[in-house]
């Protein structure tokens, strides 16, 4: 690089780029943008991976930005964050984005898909009931149904699959709440006769065996945008360069997660992150059998309206609103062009 | 034989670690939510290779910040109840509604005016920890014995010093007693107060392994905490002891 | 009694003015914060997702109230509350005064309770749960467990710190040991074993609640918890001054009762001064 070629190429854009920031936003600084991405689980979330990531792959990482991830669990607490500027992205459900809008009024956007289920060809969150008790879903009748949490999409799944028999929640089945963590024993134990069971415990399970499938998420809702990144609307829109770079390098890091070749980094990073054995992960971890994540970030928008309108017809959501008004794709689209050309 | 009298104190611990493995290994409750206590170790030594220390010593830094503030505070804010009858009127009412709020009602509020960083955690750990320190100080101060008052004053000591050189001594016991279920708090606190919101600490990865189906990694946490508070509050024990020695 | 012979109430104009003060003071305090709170969102310094108005989360409370669905759900949580402390207390004291009594209970518990104390003794909440239930049981006695501890302890302080020439004084009397600890031990530490339950109650509402939100099943932790889960702010903060109240209850009703039992105490007796 000549110092003519930086003089003119680098130096005289940059700072002419600079002065206009300043002269427009006072709040425009050289300081790269701090992404602050809430996140519950991982690796349904992949975003504690992010600042593990190899050199390399995120590259503006530092310059335009830095991401701080952020462990809450629960999307009112995530919701009460980015309302009060604590956090920049959520990593949230739809139910989280229809009442962060249509109750909490904030102005939100769709930027980025984070994981959906039920996607051809892909895993999607599966139902067991216990082994010769129960060989069909009529067995049911009168039994305790375990959910994560009532008004989640695993509750709606629960209510759609025995909606098709005419049963209704209280009065030909009953619902309790049970952590996802105490499913696989609280079903063990008779405490309930249907469960949901994630990714791995569904493999545990199996292994273990006395456990019998029943359904899973697709059978009873189709593909299901399940986790999205969101953000306030404001927020977005000023940080839309650092966001778009952002983007950039997340793109790379998908491509990163599921490239045969970095198997063995990817899995050691997950090991170190959620500090559990990699081997745990190696047999289902970003592969078909787990949940689909986009490779461009890009929500799927007719999906994730007929998912809202399932959930509004099944009455786990009070409103409904028209996605599309609420998801700006625009930015994972820009990145991705950069990053593909 | 120091050795052998240690060893026979702590044998209660011992055969609790022996009936919880026989209770595992039996299938009295399922190995998913009680996993043996040897697989409880076996992932401890794993752990503290993988920064339980690291983990454990933020979680402490906040707990200790909180408590402290909370010893300082709920020790004067209860004397000085049970002194001034104005200061009683004025803060008695807002103890009493904030006591027994669960700690997580209270996100709501520390997200609008905290944040979510380690002050937002040493609050809610400064608050659960109040309620023991005023309340035993308070009642103890309250019920020291007339007389002693009364002679302090017959011998023309100042309203100050009859404060802090007669009641604060006399009440001394009740207020220890109080402080050491605010320690013990202290680091359930710490815990609870990571399981919500944190990016680090015990209860953080308490969580990420209970949730990733790890039970004999999240009972090593518990473990691992509760052996920390086990000899903090043994440590305590000891300091009253010293502290309260000249009564006997 | 102390507040008596402490500084009264310094720069007060005269009695009246006092008066008003006793009466209208512990309100103070509470009504200045509930008057900041509706003007800071009336001002919308903060928006109303963070911080509705007071006034919206009283018609809300008003409206629960009315439907009976918050009647149902705070004698759920007292039940469970109060039904919990019981056994507690009933455990907590009869432990606390055997370690006190016996040399050999006293080895076994010591180290128990050192450890069991500060153990985050909710991450046991699958055991109750497998072993008790999902309903009912194992919610009232996870919260039992939880609070046994602290008054075991507080019990056994409070038969440490009894005098001893008390007791040798009772023995030279010619009392027998069940005498002594009826009319001896117990009324000496009944003011800070009433101090450890005085501390257990909250604690006893607390965990009710949190396993009210983790598990379900009504009551106040679990309205509050899906409040939040359907961003629905009123209802939250609806929580939040309900459980205040009735914490406040709970407490209130502590103190009277203390005061009855301790007629005899120092801390109750008359003020000597008006």
């Amino acid at each position: 690089m000549t110092n003519r070629y930086f003089l003119t190429r680098k130096l005289i854009p940059g700072l002419a780029a600079a002065a206009a920031a300043v002269t427009v936003s006072l709040s425009a600084s050289a300081e790269p943008v701090k992404i602050r991405i809430q996140w519950s689980v991982a690796p349904a979330h992949i975003t504690p991976l992010i600042t593990q990531a190899p050199k390399g792959i995120y590259k503006n990482y530092g310059k335009s930005y830095v991401v701080e991830p952020v462990r809450m669990r629960g999307s009112g607490p995530a919701l009460q964050g980015i309302a009060a500027g604590e956090i920049d992205l959520g990593g949230m459900s739809i139910q989280a984005l229809v009442r962060g809008v249509k109750r909490a009024k904030l102005d939100l956007k769709v930027i980025a898909q984070v994981m959906s289920g039920g996607v051809d060809g892909y895993g999607s969150s599966e139902f067991y009931a216990r082994d010769g008790e129960i060989t069909k879903l009529e067995d049911l009748k009168g039994k305790i149904i375990a959910v994560n949490a009532l008004g989640s999409s695993i509750d709606a799944a629960v209510q759609a699959q025995f909606g098709r028999l005419g049963w209704k929640v209280g009065r030909d089945y009953q619902v309790v709440e049970v952590r996802f963590s105490a499913m696989l024993p609280a079903l063990q134990s008779k405490r309930v006769d249907l469960a949901p069971l994630l990714t791995p415990f569904n493999l545990i399970a199996k292994k273990k065996g006395g456990v019998k499938y029943m359904f899973n998420m697709r059978d009873a809702l189709g593909a299901t945008e399940t986790l999205q990144w969101i953000g306030r609307a404001d927020w977005i829109q000023k940080n839309r360069a650092a966001l778009v770079d952002f983007m950039a390098d997340h793109i790379r890091f998908r491509t990163w997660l599921y490239d045969p070749k970095s198997r063995e980094e990817v899995l050691a990073t997950l090991s170190k992150v959620t500090k559990r054995p990699a081997k745990n992960y190696a047999s289902w971890v970003f592969t078909k059998t787990d949940n689909y994540r986009e490779p461009n970030a890009l929500v799927n928008v007719a999906r994730m309206q007929k998912n809202v309108d399932d959930l509004v017809r099944l009455g786990v959501l009070k409103e409904s609103i028209a996605v599309k008004n609420y998801i700006d794709l625009s930015i994972a689209q820009e990145a991705a062009a950069r990053v593909n050309k | 034989m120091r050795l052998v009298h240690t060893l026979w104190r702590f044998t209660p611990l011992l055969l609790l670690a022996v009936v919880w493995e026989a209770v595992s290994r039996l299938g009295l409750v399922s190995e998913f939510a009680l996993p043996p206590f040897s697989d409880v170790v076996t992932a401890f030594s794993r752990l503290a290779d993988e920064g339980l220390w690291e983990h454990t010593a933020q979680s402490l830094y906040r707990g200790a910040t909180g408590f402290a503030c909370a010893v300082i505070v709920g020790v004067l804010a209860g004397v000085l109840m049970a002194w001034y009858r104005p200061v009683h009127i004025l803060v008695n009412p807002l103890l009493r509604c904030l006591y027994p709020m669960p700690k997580s009602a209270l996100i709501p509020l520390t997200i609008m005016w905290i944040g979510l960083g380690d002050n937002s955690k040493i609050t809610l750990i400064f608050i659960g920890c109040l309620l023991p320190v005023v309340l035993s100080a308070f009642n103890a101060a309250r019920g020291v014995d007339q007389v002693l008052i009364w002679s302090a004053r017959s011998m023309g000591a100042r309203e100050r010093e009859v404060l802090w050189e007669v009641v604060v001594p006399a009440a001394m016991p009740e207020i220890l007693s109080g402080i050491r279920i605010s320690l013990a708090l202290a680091f359930i606190l710490l815990v609870s107060g990571e399981l919500i919101i944190a990016n680090n600490g015990i209860g953080y990865l308490i969580d990420i392994l209970g949730e990733g189906g790890d039970y004999a990694g999240m009972f090593a946490g518990v473990v691992t905490i509760s052996t920390i508070g086990f000899f903090a509050d043994q440590g305590y024990v000891a300091l009253t002891r010293r502290i309260l020695a000249w009564r006997e | 009694m102390a507040r008596t012979l402490g500084n009264d109430t310094p720069g007060t104009a005269g009695h009246s003015a006092r008066r008003a003060f006793e009466t209208f003071g512990p309100y103070l305090t509470i009504s200045l914060l509930l008057i900041a709170w509706e003007l800071a969102s009336r001002l919308e310094l903060v928006i109303a997702f963070l911080l509705p108005p007071l006034s919206v989360v009283i018609v809300r409370i008003a409206t629960d109230f009315a439907s009976g669905q918050l009647p149902m759900d705070i004698a759920i949580t007292l039940y469970r509350t109060l039904v919990a402390f019981a056994l507690a207390a009933i455990v907590g004291v009869s432990i606390g005064i055997l370690i006190s009594r016996n040399a050999t209970v006293r080895w076994f518990f010591d180290p128990l309770i050192s450890i069991g104390l500060p153990m985050p003794k909710i991450a046991l909440l699958p055991v109750f749960m497998l072993w008790f239930g999902l309903f009912d049981l194992s919610k009232i006695l996870m919260v039992a467990f939880s609070a046994s501890f602290q008054i075991i302890i507080a019990t056994w302080a409070a038969t440490q710190s009894i005098e001893k020439e008390l007791i040798w004084s009772a023995q030279s009397l010619g009392a027998s040991r069940r005498e002594i600890l009826r009319e001896v031990i117990l009324p000496a530490a009944m003011p800070q074993i009433l101090t450890g339950l005085q501390i257990a109650l909250p604690i006893c509402l607390i965990v009710v609640l949190i396993t009210e939100m983790i598990m379900g099943g009504q009551g106040l932790g679990d309205s509050m918890l899906r409040s939040a889960r359907y961003v629905d702010s009123p209802g939250v903060f609806a929580g939040i001054v309900e459980i205040g109240i009735v914490g406040f209850c709970v407490i209130r009703a502590m103190e009277v009762i203390r005061r009855r039992l301790l007629v005899w105490h120092q801390e109750t007796r008359e003020e000597t001064t008006v």
